[in-house]
């Protein structure tokens, strides 16, 4: 059963318009996420890894359906949600999928008290449940995040942002969705309380077999986390593949730059490879470099790399890369 | 070598030190820099670690005040100088870079004005000569065409470069002391590798002395020649940095270290530290880090514990350690 | 968390609090106990300055000013309620749905709004009268009226902040239907930059107001009101300037009051945001 696939894109890509001037007329169009297909399996853990402006977060908000893509199809246990308009993304849909957001300040209704906001879930969902059957399920899942039940009554300002990330989760919780789409949902949190946040998520998983979309831009992170790993570059997969084929064996050279630019714990018996620094920054995504988008900033780059556009192909087992010149396996 | 040496000890800086419970963001800090060397100061967010910035030069908020202790460097005593002998040592003897880059430079000046009109003004250098070093200053943090890069308004430049011009900036007006507060911290891995680099280079080359603080320890493993981890408004172990890897002493480093995902380590469940930092308004007595360590006992709740050498250059406050009688 | 610092004290706030509060009181006076029947005249005490009989003097036809300007605030605060509730409704309404929806209905809602904005306030205000014909209440929904293109961009940028911050997202991916994002999480979080606009909106209310009745065309007979005894002052000005007094004082104390009060409000809140 592990590997019922549960999630899956085809081609999905997302275009912003750029508007400019007076009129704000559309003169050109932010490329944010490109034909980007992924696979998500029941309780299995797909980590999105990309500099920032690579279009993780847009990928997520399209997917779980805040957006409506430009093309592809979002398949929901074969389902095409996708190329459904917004009025059609039903409660059935939306129980299914939750998402937990980067910063817990934001996140949280600053007027809304604690109990208010694990509650509206179920107002919407099921409003035939009694009061007394809300209150039940609100004390339980703070107590599945390990908070006590009687904080329900405080407002959000008066929680740490581990606490109130805490809380985020009870909200998607309530829903008992399959899929949780966590977007950056750690990167705030200092190390000791990030430590905390990773074991609630691997317990919740444990315990309910939920499958996660793990955004995060810290390679560490996802490796702790993930089964499956996707490295996105300027909106389109760069490299897939399972975590351990990824974190030893990984053939692309934005793969190789970013995991040599992570800063290291010493340690006895392993050697660091060495940095290969990038220059400069991303390119502007509303101008893509042509042929491969990673070419500008690639040390290995040649001139087929600046006209052809790699394809994204498969060369292992559930590995999958795009470039002209992989790296020695 | 133009590095000076920093000393502070016993520092306690308070808010609201009048009142009842005053907010205690440093409290009984030791710390040391020998000329020429960097020093990371690491800790979670709140322990006081851009405060400790704040007081060596001089900048921390109005209703801070440092209640006990001395900050010595070279051989002025900061806290002593009135704010006109301050800031003529600002620039000059230290100088500051911040978390944000985007808000540290002026928008409608261009980067070439800004890093000549420092020097113009604390060095009384000439337009011809302070461009000149303005070039020098840019191609040594990095930037391939520094010509172009002196007329750019800092809205052109990326947060990766502006974080450069403002090493370029605060090396200007050749400070003793560089104090760099979590300069990487809003930037991507592979900027702040970058970004990382060229600190380390304009380091070595000018031989000054730095204060590198940031919460994450593992960037300070290839940049620093020694760490100190503070906690809850002082430090709790204090070692080079080779010796702090090899050998975390305090639990609260060895909780930190335990709890931060590696691309090394096998993957095992991550161990956290239980609970939070105190409230700097009521401090716990004796360790503060008592209430979260696995391993106190009941000296920990009495007094608060005394610098211990374990090892070579390698001190630590606490009690499963023992005490060395003054 | 822990910056406990004390507020600073807020001078707006308690001055404009004090200015309107005292005002209320004469009004709410006014309704048990005048010192004269407003509009019983006497002809043997016409034009008189101020005196211990009659503090504020006597008009025209002898009636006592006082007395006159107490009744008076009746209208002034009925007015500006009405105004400021109409202009708060719907400025809202149009404001929050343009900000939130965008698109189309953005576009044509504040276009509309523009239109509306490009008379001056007081030319909006006099062809919804010519249309309603003057009075007491239409003079109150001219007013309202007046004041939602304005109050409406204010609940444009508040609603446009707060569409994109993650917990409405947050409510958007729970499937929470639109009105009810836009009512029970947005209008709380804009309700304070909403009261602060309204409070400005009152000062101006009482201001056009007396400017519409000072030229006829507000308030009608028998109702006394601060603009037309100030407009029926003017005309025996030579005869008794002491008459001016009386509303001109109400007039900029109410006015000055309301706008203390919004500007101390905005202080305030923005004051114990800093500290959140
Ligand atoms: N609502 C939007 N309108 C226009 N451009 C957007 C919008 N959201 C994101 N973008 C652009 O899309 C690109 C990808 O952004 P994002 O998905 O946030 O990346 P990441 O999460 O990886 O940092 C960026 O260039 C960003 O500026
Ligand atoms: N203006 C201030 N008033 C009161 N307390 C403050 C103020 N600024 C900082 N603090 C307190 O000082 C402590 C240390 O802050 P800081 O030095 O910024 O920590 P760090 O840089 O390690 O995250 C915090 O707990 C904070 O509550
Ligand atoms: S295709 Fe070429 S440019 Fe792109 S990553 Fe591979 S080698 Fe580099
Ligand atoms: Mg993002
Ligand atoms: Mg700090």
């Amino acid at each position: 059963m592990s590997n019922q696939v549960l999630l899956e894109t085809r081609g999905l890509s997302m275009d912003f318009p750029v508007k400019k001037g007076l009129f704000q007329r559309t003169v050109g169009k932010v490329r944010a996420v490109q034909e980007v297909d992924l696979t998500l399996g029941r309780g299995q853990t797909l980590g999105i890894v990309g500099e920032s402006g690579s279009g993780k977060s847009t990928l997520a908000r399209t997917i779980i359906r805040l957006l409506t893509p430009t093309s592809g199809q979002i398949l929901l246990d074969g389902q095409d949600i996708g190329s459904l308009p917004p009025s059609r993304i039903d409660l059935s849909i939306r129980a299914r999928m939750q998402m937990v957001f980067q910063d817990p300040y934001s996140s949280l209704n600053p007027r809304q008290r604690i109990y208010k906001i694990l509650e509206e879930p179920l107002e919407v969902h099921q409003p035939f449940m009694n009061s007394g059957q809300r209150r039940t399920l609100v004390n339980e899942v703070l107590q599945t995040v390990g908070l006590d039940p009687d904080l329900g009554r405080r407002f959000p300002h008066q929680f740490s942002g581990g606490q109130r990330q805490r809380i985020a989760i009870a909200r998607a919780l309530t829903l008992n969705p399959d899929i949780l789409i966590a977007d950056e949902a750690v990167s705030s949190l200092d190390v000791s309380i990030q430590a905390q946040i990773l074991g609630l998520f691997e317990k919740l998983q444990a315990e309910r077999g939920l499958s996660y979309l793990f955004i995060s831009h810290d390679l560490s992170v996802v490796r702790h986390i993930s089964t499956q790993v996707l490295v996105m570059y300027l909106g389109r997969v760069m490299e897939t593949a399972p975590r351990d084929t990824l974190f030893t064996g990984y053939r692309h050279p934005y793969t190789q730059a970013l995991m040599s630019a992570v800063p290291r714990v010493p340690k006895e018996g392993v050697t660091v490879p060495p940095r290969i620094l990038l220059k400069d920054d991303l390119p502007d995504p509303a101008n893509p470099p042509e042929g491969c988008v990673f070419h500008t900033r690639c040390v290995y780059a040649q001139e087929l790399c600046r006209k052809v556009r790699p394809k994204v192909t498969e060369i292992g087992p559930g590995h999958k890369i795009a470039c002209h010149f992989p790296l020695e396996g | 070598m133009k590095g000076k040496s920093l000393k502070i000890t016993d520092l306690a800086l308070w808010f609201n030190a009048d009142r009842p419970n005053p907010i205690k963001a440093i409290d009984g800090l030791n710390l040391e820099i020998p000329a020429g060397t960097t020093l990371a100061l690491v800790g979670e967010s709140g322990c006081g670690k851009t405060m400790t910035g704040l007081s060596i030069i001089g900048l921390t908020p109005a209703a801070g005040e440092v209640v006990r202790g001395s900050i010595t460097l070279g051989d002025h005593e900061v806290t002593a100088m009135s704010e006109r002998e301050l800031s003529k040592i600002r620039g000059t003897e230290v100088a500051m870079i911040f978390q944000e880059p985007m808000t540290s430079l002026n928008p409608l000046m261009t980067i070439g004005k800004q890093l000549t009109e420092a020097m113009e003004v604390q060095l009384g250098f000439s337009r011809s000569r302070a461009n000149d070093r303005a070039r020098d200053l840019l191609h040594l943090v990095g930037f391939a065409n520094p010509r172009q890069t002196l007329g750019d308004y800092p809205h052109r430049l990326s947060g990766g470069m502006r974080q450069r011009v403002m090493i370029a900036l605060a090396l200007a007006c050749e400070p003793s002391l560089l104090i760099a507060d979590e300069p990487t911290t809003a930037l991507d891995v592979t900027i702040q590798a970058q970004v990382l680099a060229v600190l380390r280079h304009a380091v070595t080359v000018t031989g000054i002395s730095m204060l590198l603080i940031t919460h994450d320890l593992a960037v300070v493993s290839n940049i620093a020649d020694r760490v100190a981890v503070m906690y809850s408004g002082s430090v709790v172990e204090n070692a080079t940095t080779t010796q702090l890897f090899a050998d975390p002493s305090h639990p609260y480093t060895r909780g930190l270290l335990a709890a931060i995902p590696t691309l090394d380590r096998e993957i095992v469940p991550l161990r956290s530290i239980p609970g939070g930092v105190p409230d700097p308004a009521h401090l716990p007595v004796g360790c503060r880090f008592a209430p979260r360590c696995s391993q106190a006992f009941e000296p920990c709740g009495v007094s608060f514990p005394r610098a211990t050498n374990v090892g070579t250059d390698h001190r630590v406050h606490c009690f499963l350690y023992p005490q060395e009688s003054k | 968390m822990n910056t406990s610092l004390t507020p600073r004290l807020n001078l707006n706030l308690v001055l404009g609090f004090s200015l309107v509060g005292f005002l209320a009181l004469l009004t709410l006076v006014s309704f048990v106990y005048l010192p004269y029947d407003v509009n019983e005249m006497n002809a043997a005490a016409r034009y008189q300055g101020p005196s211990a009989g009659h503090w504020l003097g006597t008009d025209n036809f002898g009636r006592d000013i006082l007395s006159r300007v107490m009744h008076g605030g009746r209208t002034a605060f009925l007015v500006g309620t009405l105004a400021v509730s109409i202009g708060l409704f719907f400025g809202t309404l149009v404001g929050g749905t343009a900000g939130y929806l965008g698109g189309w209905v953005d576009e044509l809602f504040m276009r509309l709004m523009d239109g509306l904005l490009a008379f001056p306030g007081l030319i909006t205000a006099l062809i919804v009268i010519a249309l309603v014909g003057p009075g007491t209440f239409n003079t109150a929904i001219a007013i309202g009226i007046m004041s939602v293109p304005a109050i409406s961009r204010i609940a444009r940028s508040g609603f446009l902040q707060y569409k994109t911050i993650d917990f409405v997202q947050a409510a958007r991916t729970i499937g929470v239907p639109t009105w009810q994002i836009m009512f029970r999480h947005i209008l709380p979080n804009v309700a304070s930059s909403l009261v602060i606009a309204g409070s400005l909106t009152f000062g101006g209310a009482i201001l056009t107001e007396a400017s519409l009745s000072y030229l006829g065309l507000g308030v009608q007979l028998p109702d006394p009101s601060w603009g037309r005894m100030l407009r029926e002052a003017q005309g025996y000005f030579t005869r008794n300037p002491w008459a001016t007094l009386g509303p001109g004082i109400a007039i900029t104390l109410m006015v000055l009051g309301f706008y203390l009060l919004g500007n101390g409000t905005r202080d305030a809140l923005q004051q114990k945001e800093s500290h959140l």
